[in-house]
């Protein structure tokens, strides 16, 4: 394999959205901006919602919104060997790196359905407004699971922003 | 009149035929449904697998703590069960397998003292335990044929709050696991606390063992051991990379079940298509055969009746 090249996947449950060789792939963890070369050490990780971007060794950038998910880098020796040719011979033979990016949602930026996010955003600063609206005259604190109607409609409001703000800088 | 027993015969025959057609119809629908279902499955796949990856890391850089998060409780007291099934009937023993060890579970549980909640997705199944009077805390309705992962979280938080809550010790999953095409079986596995990978059924209770089956089998199949050799970074640390891994584990496990349970309806639905289909062509070939035999005899008494009043007629002109 050549060098500085390594196997990088982005899967959700519905699809693998990446699957193949990178130079780098770029991502923020709760603890900040990371990128990732060949070599890491071995890592796992959580990744918050944002950008992530893909260098591919032909030198196009794969730009994808990531809503929250897990990275690993597994070092294993042939852990990549299903995504990246393993060249013969040479200092990196049967040394190999890959990069799993877990995300429930995620999509490429040139998925991205900008007319709908737009539409998401605008229905779910609304609903979140009122939302907070409500729960102030109620007084009511006493709902803050993660199955509430405010925690989901700042979910997805956040989503939308979050698509707007990728498929923005891709353009 | 005898050529009345023909034409209710030929009405039967009718009447079987138009519904063989509907079982053919649903047969090739159920067929083309398979292919796409299973093509859901391999998609899935990845995502499984790098979970199981992910966990099995983290559990590896510290056991201890890990079986303090994960494993199966000792003796749980309060148990939650997921059973999926259909939405739809005609399928075999698709969802009646489901529904019967979900309900074996129950009373297995039930002859210990432990608590049990039910939680189930498939319109097929409310009206079974409603008819049995065990209660459903929760059913989810409309989604069988084709899960989305949005569904997937749905029900995960439904189970998962209680657990969370601390109102739950164990949340087990009744479901219809997608071998192969050929095979299908009906599985119960540990849902939450997230089974230890690879280390199988520590610390079961007995009142499980009891029953056939019902032992937590670890998700994960055993691949390449262990963590990644060496040292690990975590980010942030493993214990509240878990804590954030759970919720995450169990949505992808609750979908992965849901696709496999999709799958195996529409293989159970063509089978039991195909095998009405076939009983259909039968009952033809059958009714044909007696009509036949009904129209001969009618003929035959016809001709006698001729013949023996032609007879008469030319005896009384001799005469």
């Amino acid at each position: 394999m050549p060098d500085g090249v390594f196997g990088v996947e982005v899967v959700t449950p519905e699809e693998a959205l990446v699957a193949g060789p990178a130079t780098a792939v770029m991502l923020r963890t709760s603890t900040g901006e990371m990128t990732v070369l060949d070599g890491h050490t071995a890592l796992v990780g959580d990744v918050v919602p944002g950008l992530v971007r893909v260098e591919q060794p032909e030198g196009t950038t794969l730009r994808l919104a990531v809503h929250g998910g897990f990275i690993q880098v597994d070092t294993r020796p042939g852990a990549a060997d299903d995504l990246v040719e393993t060249g013969e011979g040479g200092p990196l033979a049967g040394m190999s790196t890959r990069v799993t990016l877990l995300a429930g949602v995620a999509e490429r930026a040139e998925d991205i359905d900008v007319e709908r996010a737009r539409r998401a955003q605008e229905a779910g600063s609304q609903l979140v407004s009122d939302l907070q609206a409500g729960r102030g005259a109620a007084g009511d604190l006493g709902d803050e699971g993660p199955g509430s109607d405010l925690v989901q409609a700042e979910r997805a409001l956040a989503r939308a922003e979050l698509r707007l703000s990728v498929a923005a800088e891709s353009a | 009149m005898a050529g009345g027993q023909e034409r209710v015969l030929r009405r039967r025959i009718r009447t079987v035929q138009s519904t063989r057609k509907i079982t053919k119809a649903m047969e090739l629908i159920a067929a083309s449904r398979i292919v796409r279902a299973q093509a859901r499955i391999a998609a899935n796949r990845p995502f499984r697998d790098g979970m199981v990856r992910i966990v099995r890391q983290v559990v590896a850089e510290d056991p201890t703590m890990a079986a303090k998060m994960l494993g199966t409780p000792e003796s749980p007291q309060r148990v939650g069960i997921l059973a999926i099934v259909g939405d739809r009937g005609l399928a075999g023993s698709y969802n009646s397998g489901v529904l019967r060890t979900t309900e074996r579970l129950v009373a297995a549980y039930g002859r210990t003292g432990t608590e049990t909640h039910l939680w189930t997705v498939g319109k097929k199944a409310p009206g079974y335990f409603r008819y049995r009077r065990i209660d459903v805390r929760g059913s989810f309705v409309g989604m069988a044929d084709r899960p989305e992962f949005a569904d997937a979280r749905d029900i995960a938080a439904a189970v998962m709050t209680p657990f969370l809550a601390g109102d739950l010790d164990l949340v087990q999953l009744v479901s219809t696991r997608f071998v192969s095409a050929g095979t299908q079986r009906v599985d119960v596995r540990q849902l939450l606390p997230i089974p230890l990978p690879d280390t199988g059924e520590a610390g079961e209770g007995a009142d499980i063992d009891a029953l056939p089956g019902a032992t937590a089998t670890a998700t994960a199949t055993a691949t390449a051991g262990g963590g990644a050799g060496g040292f690990t970074e975590f980010e942030p640390d493993p214990e509240s990379l878990l804590e954030t891994l759970m919720p995450q584990a169990t949505e992808a496990e609750i979908f992965a079940a849901l696709l496999e349970g999709a799958a195996s309806f529409f293989t159970a639905q063509q089978r039991a298509m195909a095998a009405a289909t076939d009983n259909a062509d039968e009952l033809v070939r059958n009714l044909t055969r007696v009509m036949n035999r009904a129209r001969q005899d009618a003929i035959t008494t016809e001709i006698m009746e001729i013949v023996g009043g032609a007879e008469a007629l030319r005896q009384a002109k001799e005469v």
